[in-house]
């Protein structure tokens, strides 16, 4: 009955974001009095005249509104989720079936994230997104950017790691495609930083690189169980070392369609003045795109992956086999990866061309032997109905399969949860 | 565990090295072919290499320079670009 509810709820809402529908969004976009066709791009600037528009009036200069403006973003989801446990016993398997949630205020999945833009001049931008998800209301970013010469900009401020693309570039709700992010980014503690950063971009014959340098406070170490976390907005660096990360990216093809990226990232973690004082990470990430668009399809692949090595250590065992053994340690490695293939077709029909079919696959292996050891496997599927360019409608089922083994010193027991989801969502950049 | 460190660091500079070899081979100068295209065609290009292609009706002519800005820090475009794209949003 409830889902069958559910199912009722998300038809109609997707109804009426169908009837909201306004605007083309792949194939053709007018500007002034003629239309430009996106697809045929570089062959043709296909402008096709229409009739004359009326004489445009006049711009109005208003120096506040030209130089401060807000944009942002705003998420909101509802979700049906039915899940099982499972336990491997002496006697058997014992399954658990867990209770079927079904909610729209749903911590994981909305955000409210207007982003203030400052030109302060050609050559400075001052940049602030505060950001209201996951129950607490935080900041994505704050920083000052200096343009100082073609392909050097400069950044001080809380700065978005230059780690992988998907950070950076695409984890807005009106960008991901799918209403989850992918296990391999959420599980990583790669986030925002105090620092200062040096990036550019640059052409270099056909090709273009990239590159993406930061020095920042860096990630702290749990002395408790080895994790790794990204430092809290609020905390003063854990100790002297910084943390240095980079991003190398190179677009081989002139139409810029295919990015090739490499990052790294190397720092203390560990507490100055205690044992683990010389404990550091040291991660690193290869991430692929490639966007192809020619009738009758636009296709878009995206991939990263990621690796995290934290030096080893000895952390209290929180159930001790005896008085005398009371820590343990482990290989602290853990290592994530995710591909997203999404299609949409270029058909006349004005329908068809705004939907666009996504499908993911992510993995996160946690460190094996550690407090925290789980191994996650998500597959993604949905369907996006886009609304306009920067509004879409998402409707998605996700199968999340979280396992952890018997760990025997650490007095663990094996635990796998199989956990279903349906989402309906919409984002919106504003 | 060191070993196993060691064949990854080595292996990502033999990447690194290869990358820098094919950049030099293929020369420092933007080629024709590169500077002549148009702001329309590098906004095709660019944009929806993250997003779908902004409709440029959504801001103003001097809104478009602060989204200039901003897009450039994310996207790593050229300055060339930058401007090429931002002068076509703003026609």
């Amino acid at each position: 009955m409830k889902k069958n509810l559910t199912l009722v709820i998300m038809l109609l809402f997707a109804s009426a974001m169908l009837n909201a529908q306004t605007k083309d969004t792949l194939e053709v976009q007018k500007i002034g009095d003629k239309y430009y066709v996106i697809v045929d791009h570089p062959k043709a600037d296909t402008a096709k005249p229409v009739a004359a528009l009326p004489p445009a009036t006049p711009p109005i200069i208003r120096t506040f509104d030209s130089h401060f403006m807000v944009v942002g973003l705003a998420t909101i989801g509802f979700l049906n989720t039915w899940s099982v446990n499972k336990v491997n016993t002496p006697t058997g398997v014992v399954t658990t079936k867990l209770p079927t949630t079904n909610s729209f205020g749903d911590v994981a999945h909305y955000e409210f994230s207007p982003m203030f833009l400052w030109r302060h001049s050609d050559n400075i931008l001052i940049e602030f997104e505060p950001s209201f998800s996951d129950g607490s209301l935080g900041v994505n970013w704050a920083d000052i950017s200096y343009f100082a010469y073609p392909g050097v900009i400069l950044r001080a401020g809380y700065i978005v790691l230059p780690f992988g693309t998907y950070n950076k570039r695409l984890a807005a709700g009106w960008i991901c495609k799918l209403p989850t992010d992918p296990v391999s980014i959420t599980s990583s503690p790669v986030g925002s930083d105090w620092g200062i950063e040096l990036e550019g971009g640059q052409q270099v014959g056909k090709m273009k690189i990239s590159y993406d340098v930061a020095l920042t406070n860096g990630f702290t170490l749990s002395a408790v169980d080895g994790s790794i976390a990204n430092p809290d907005v609020n905390a003063l660096d854990n100790n002297l070392g910084k943390t240095i990360t980079g991003r190398f990216g190179w677009l081989p093809l002139l139409n810029s369609s295919v990015e090739i990226g490499a990052s790294g990232l190397w720092g203390k973690a560990g507490d100055a003045n205690t044992q683990y004082k010389n404990v550091s990470t040291a991660m690193g990430a290869f991430d692929f795109q490639w966007v192809y668009a020619r009738k009758p399809v636009s296709i878009n692949i995206k991939a990263e992956a990621d690796f995290q090595y934290v030096t080893n250590a000895s952390y209290t065992n929180p159930n001790p086999p005896s008085a005398t053994d009371t820590t343990y340690t482990y290989r602290n490695f853990s290592m994530g990866y995710y591909g997203l293939f999404s299609i949409r077709p270029i058909v006349p029909d004005k329908f068809l061309r705004n939907l666009e079919l996504a499908v993911r696959y992510s993995d996160y292996q946690a460190p094996k032997g550690s407090a925290f050891e789980s191994h996650q496997r998500q597959i993604s599927a949905g369907v996006c109905y886009w609304i306009n360019w920067r509004t879409v409608f998402k409707i998605g089922y996700e199968n999340l399969i979280t396992t952890n083994p018997d760990n025997a010193e650490l007095a663990i027991t094996n635990l796998k949860n199989a956990q279903n989801i349906l989402y309906a969502q919409f984002s919106v950049q504003f | 565990m060191k070993a196993i460190f060691n064949k990854k660091i080595t292996f990502i500079i033999i990447g690194l090295l290869g990358i820098a070899f094919a950049v030099t081979v293929s020369g420092c100068k933007a080629s024709e072919a590169v500077t002549s295209k148009t702001g329309a065609q590098l906004w095709g290009e660019n944009c929806r290499r993250c997003h779908n292609a902004p409709d440029p009706n959504t801001f103003s002519a001097e809104q478009w320079k602060t989204v200039g800005m901003h897009m450039q820090t994310r996207a790593l475009l050229t300055n060339a670009e930058r401007d090429k794209i931002i002068a076509f949003l703003q026609q």
